[in-house]
């Protein structure tokens, strides 16, 4: 299983967060909330097509709205094999903090 | 609904360059949720933060998505190479086809370039290349320019107009030739008379000496790198002194080495390994200084060099004024015209060049016929491409519905022609490299083809094999990816449509033409070459020695060595002679008034022996030969040939008196005319007489064909007895003969190998579609077969079309090349015939081979077992 970066890891769990209104906008207000910082929408869907490509999200359209000037909205979805890599990069993330506390990342910790 | 509006949400230019930023068609989701965000600011922080905002966000992302965009290219182009290469791989005969035809093509067009290249660079090595200009005349009536001058020109120029900074006169010797430094004597010929500012003009790096002062006294020698090697060996030559001995007397004189200078180089429309102060004329020359700096006749080239702000056309304006002033001429009856130093290779051949010149056609020539390479190199490509693609419509279809796009697809299938180009780059490059020597020798020219030194030239290739694999494959891709899936799923796409088959036809009919165009001028000009080396020249040019002699006595008293030489068994026959039947050149005029004739006419003469006509087997058709038992046949008799006999209109002109250089003679016969000149001109009136006291430099000898080389060691012998300390160098008559046509012998050469290497792209080509054709075909075959049918009969059925297209190609290509040859055999005064069998074999070969290879692949197709093709359903 391909390695995730960091951003596509952001990325996916902000599609798990959202469940069924992770599109567009609403990713990138979340990834903000959740690194602090703020991606603009190049980065973002450059990041959705690697996803896509990878084989982790799939995307459907839904409604065209007015306010996106006449556009469909475009929603992400995680696949199975995307759940799997979360897991994977999950496990991974706890073996290594596995015992970690705040406390101990203070000099002098034994 | 779009919004692209100005006074509506999003600003149009921002909208722009967000499109510009992300390729990919996502129209919706991204630029959706852009105008999303940007209305919810709109309405929260007013239009301008919200434009403020926007903008920003877009320019700083400028950066960071071109370099996205360029790795994702690369990667993309990785990919593509991936795909292309397997694709090459499972067509491989196709593609091996398309990759020699493409080398093929690139090779040809490559070395075209090259020898294109070293044509126009010719003195383009000098500094003042580009100030200096040689004086011609020009005459009313007359077409053509002269090139030679009077001798006081180049300094009167010099003199009379201050934007002429310098001034030379290039005089080709014809005073001197043995040179003699201590025991090694040679002829030497390529001698050059010139003025002391020759090595200031012209760029001739000095390796010794001083070339400003090298040719300012009389008597001074310059030498070249390899005459100061054949001279002098490894010592230093500036200072010592050669002696070199005049051509019409015995004297001979010591010249200085001056200075040496470097090789001429191979691109100089000129070349020398002697200069020689001009002033030595003054001395070598009968007359003195005065018969040398006179105006009354022309024989050096001047070459004049102006101040880098002068303009040409103006100085030529004041030359009208200049030539009334010095040589009173009337007004318009001659003017001097400027041509550029860079001019002078390509301009044609004026009569006397110094050297051989080429034409600026001849170049166009190559280039048209390079080009007419690979365009049919193209088209096979075209052609293949287009046929194959519906064996590859699954393929597309399958992409299509997988979510490829058509500007992917386009990019993949150009990406394929672009590396069959550039596969056939690198082969050809090879090929280059390999046939360059032999090329090089055979066209005359210095070749050689570093790549460090040509940057420029590895650019020019590989943007040539782009070129070719662009414009071949844009046509294919284009068709290609735009393939529906629907009509892909449907079958309804068939190999025999309408507009495939015609567009097949018109390329394969191009194709035709251009390879029949080819073989019509390539059997012609063949044609004509051997009609010329077969025409009887009028004289015997086999087996006849020719020795020129400088040596006085042994030119008037020859019979000594001539009854020596006869005494050899293998000697046949043994002349001398002012000029060999090639070399006569001079003329005068005669005149007769008699029986109501007022004749003046001018004709070519030179002064023979008795032997003469025995030796070239030149007959007498009228009246006799000169002599021995008419002892005034030296003092006034003449004979003259055909063409001279027929100017006076009389039964018989024997005894007739006409009046020559002052002087009357008879004539006492008339000999077959020959031909002296090449068969580029008629036959001239010409005029022989006897001497036999005056000292005739050539010897013809004629020799028997047993044991060629020890007749010749044994005349060599007899020469060192009779004419010791003058060199023995002998040529045989016919390879002097060979050297005049070497022009159109290599013409030829070139022109065949075009020729068969268009036809071979050709047959290629028509290999390659007929077996596509045959295979697709191979269903309707199999049916056919176990219906009964006759594989003949199919055969010719598949063919008809291809016989359409044969003769529509040989209507079109049929006055075409009449036009070509035509023009050219325009040149000969004796030409073949362009001869419709010509025409005829042409469109019989184009068409046996199309048709065996037709005939191959469908014996094939039917040979496969009908149950195998039908199966596939």
């Amino acid at each position: 299983m391909k390695e995730l970066t960091k951003l596509e890891e952001v990325v996916m769990i902000a599609i798990v967060r959202l469940k069924d209104t992770a599109y567009g906008v609403n990713i990138k207000k979340e990834v903000h909330i959740l690194t602090g910082k703020e991606y603009f929408y190049n980065t973002l869907y450059t990041t959705f097509d690697q996803l896509i490509r990878k084989g982790f999200i799939t995307k459907h359209f839904g409604e065209a709205e007015s306010k996106r000037g006449g556009k469909r909205k475009v929603y992400f979805q995680m696949t199975r094999d995307g759940r799997e890599a979360l897991e994977e990069a999950f496990d991974r993330q706890s073996r290594v903090w596995d015992g970690i506390t705040k406390q101990s990342l203070k000099k002098g910790w034994t | 609904m779009d919004v692209s509006r100005p006074d509506s949400n999003l600003p149009k230019f921002i909208y722009w360059i967000l499109k510009r930023l992300y390729v990919l068609n996502q129209r919706d989701g991204y630029l959706g949720d852009i105008e999303e965000e940007y209305r919810e600011k709109r309405t929260a922080i007013g239009k301008r933060k919200a434009g403020i905002w926007l903008r920003q966000r877009a320019f700083q992302e400028i950066p960071r998505t071109v370099a996205y965009h360029l790795i994702w290219g690369i990667e993309m182009f990785k990919n593509y190479l991936m795909i292309a290469f397997r694709n090459i791989k499972k067509h491989i005969s196709y593609s091996i086809i398309n990759v020699f035809s493409f080398t093929i093509a690139l090779s040809c067009s490559m070395l075209i370039l090259l020898y294109i290249q070293s044509e126009l660079r010719y003195d383009d090595y000098h500094e003042n290349a580009q100030n200096i200009y040689r004086v011609l005349r020009e005459y009313p009536g007359e077409s053509s320019l002269i090139n030679s001058s009077e001798h006081p020109l180049a300094a009167t120029l010099k003199n009379d107009f201050p934007e002429v900074i310098r001034a030379t006169r290039i005089k080709k010797n014809d005073e001197i030739g043995i040179v003699e430094y201590q025991s090694e004597v040679f002829n030497e010929e390529a001698i050059y008379f010139v003025d002391q500012d020759f090595l200031n003009m012209f760029t001739f790096p000095a390796l010794s000496g001083d070339p400003n002062s090298a040719l300012i006294q009389p008597f001074s020698v310059v030498l070249t790198q390899n005459m100061a090697q054949k001279y002098f060996g490894t010592d230093p030559p500036v200072g010592k002194t050669l002696r070199i001995q005049e051509w019409y007397s015995d004297r001979k004189r010591d010249y200085t080495v001056m200075a040496v200078v470097e090789n001429v180089p191979s691109h100089s429309h000129f070349t020398f390994d002697f200069l020689i102060s001009y002033n030595t004329l003054y001395s070598l020359k009968r007359g003195g200084r005065e018969s040398v700096e006179t105006w009354a006749y022309f024989e050096p080239k001047t070459y004049i060099q102006l101040d880098a702000s002068a303009d040409s056309d103006d100085l030529e304006s004041k030359f009208p004024n200049f030539l009334t002033k010095h040589k009173r001429r009337e007004p318009d009856s001659e003017w001097l015209r400027l041509q550029r130093l860079t001019d002078i290779h390509l301009g044609g051949n004026m009569q006397f060049e110094l050297e051989r010149n080429s034409h600026s056609q001849v170049i166009t020539l190559f280039s048209v016929v390079s080009l007419l390479i690979v365009i049919i190199a193209g088209l096979n490509y075209i052609n293949l491409s287009v046929a194959r693609s519906t064996k590859r419509a699954m393929e597309v279809g399958m992409r299509k519905v997988l979510g490829a796009i058509k500007p992917q697809l386009f990019r993949q299938f150009m990406s394929e022609s672009l590396i069959i180009a550039m596969i056939a780059l690198v082969f050809s490059l090879l090929l280059v490299g390999v046939l360059l020597p032999g090329f090089s020798s055979f066209v005359n020219r210095d070749l050689t083809f570093n790549i460090l030194d040509n940057p420029g030239f590895i650019l020019l290739f590989l943007g040539l094999a782009l070129t070719i694999g662009l414009f071949s494959g844009i046509y294919p891709s284009l068709f290609i990816s735009s393939f529906r899936p629907i009509q892909i799923m449907k079958r309804s796409l068939i190999v025999g449509s309408k507009k495939q088959t015609s567009l097949r036809g018109v390329l394969l009919t191009v194709q035709f033409i251009i390879s029949i165009v080819m073989m019509v001028c390539s059997l012609t000009i063949q044609r004509q070459v051997t009609f010329i080396r077969n025409q009887d020249l009028g004289f015997d040019k086999e087996h006849i020695l020719t020795v020129y002699t400088m040596d006085r006595n042994l030119s008037q008293n020859p019979d000594v060595l001539k009854q020596q030489l006869l005494s050899h068994p293998e000697i046949l026959g043994v002349s001398t002679s002012l000029d060999l039947p090639t070399t006569i050149r001079r003329y005068m005029s005669v005149e007769y008034d008699d029986q109501g004739l007022d004749l003046d006419f001018g004709t070519s003469f030179t002064f023979i022996d008795y032997d003469f006509l025995s030796v070239y087997g030149i007959g007498v058709v009228d009246g006799r030969n000169f002599a021995k038992e008419f002892t005034t046949d030296d003092q006034y008799s003449l004979l003259i040939n055909e063409s001279a006999a027929a100017k006076f209109g009389l039964t018989s002109p024997v005894g007739i008196r006409v009046h020559m250089e002052g002087r009357d003679w008879t004539v006492i016969g008339v000999i077959e005319d020959f031909h002296y000149k090449s068969l580029h001109w008629e036959i001239e009136p010409s005029v022989f007489l006897l001497n036999t006291n005056r000292g005739l430099d050539y010897f013809s000898i004629k020799i028997g064909s047993n044991d060629i080389s020890g007749t010749i060691a044994f005349i060599r012998e007899q020469w060192k007895q009779f004419s010791d300390g003058y060199p023995f160098e002998y040529t045989f008559l016919d390879s002097r003969i060979d050297q005049r046509y070497q022009a159109e012998d290599k013409l030829e050469q070139s022109i065949r190998v075009l020729t068969l290497l268009a036809i071979t792209i050709a047959c290629l080509g028509l290999i390659g579609l007929v077996s596509f054709i045959a295979e697709h075909k191979k269903k309707e075959i199999g049916i056919r077969k176990v219906l009964g049918a006759d594989v003949k009969r199919m055969i010719v059925l598949i063919s008809k079309d291809l016989m359409k297209c044969l003769i529509l190609a040989l209507l079109i290509a049929s006055p075409i090349g009449y036009f070509v040859m035509e023009n050219w055999l325009k040149k000969f005064a004796y030409r073949t015939s362009i001869g419709i069998d010509l025409f005829i074999l042409s469109a019989a070969v184009t068409f046996i081979i199309a048709f065996l290879t037709i005939g191959h692949q469908i014996m094939k197709a039917a040979r496969t077992n009908p149950v195998e093709t039908i199966k596939y359903e």
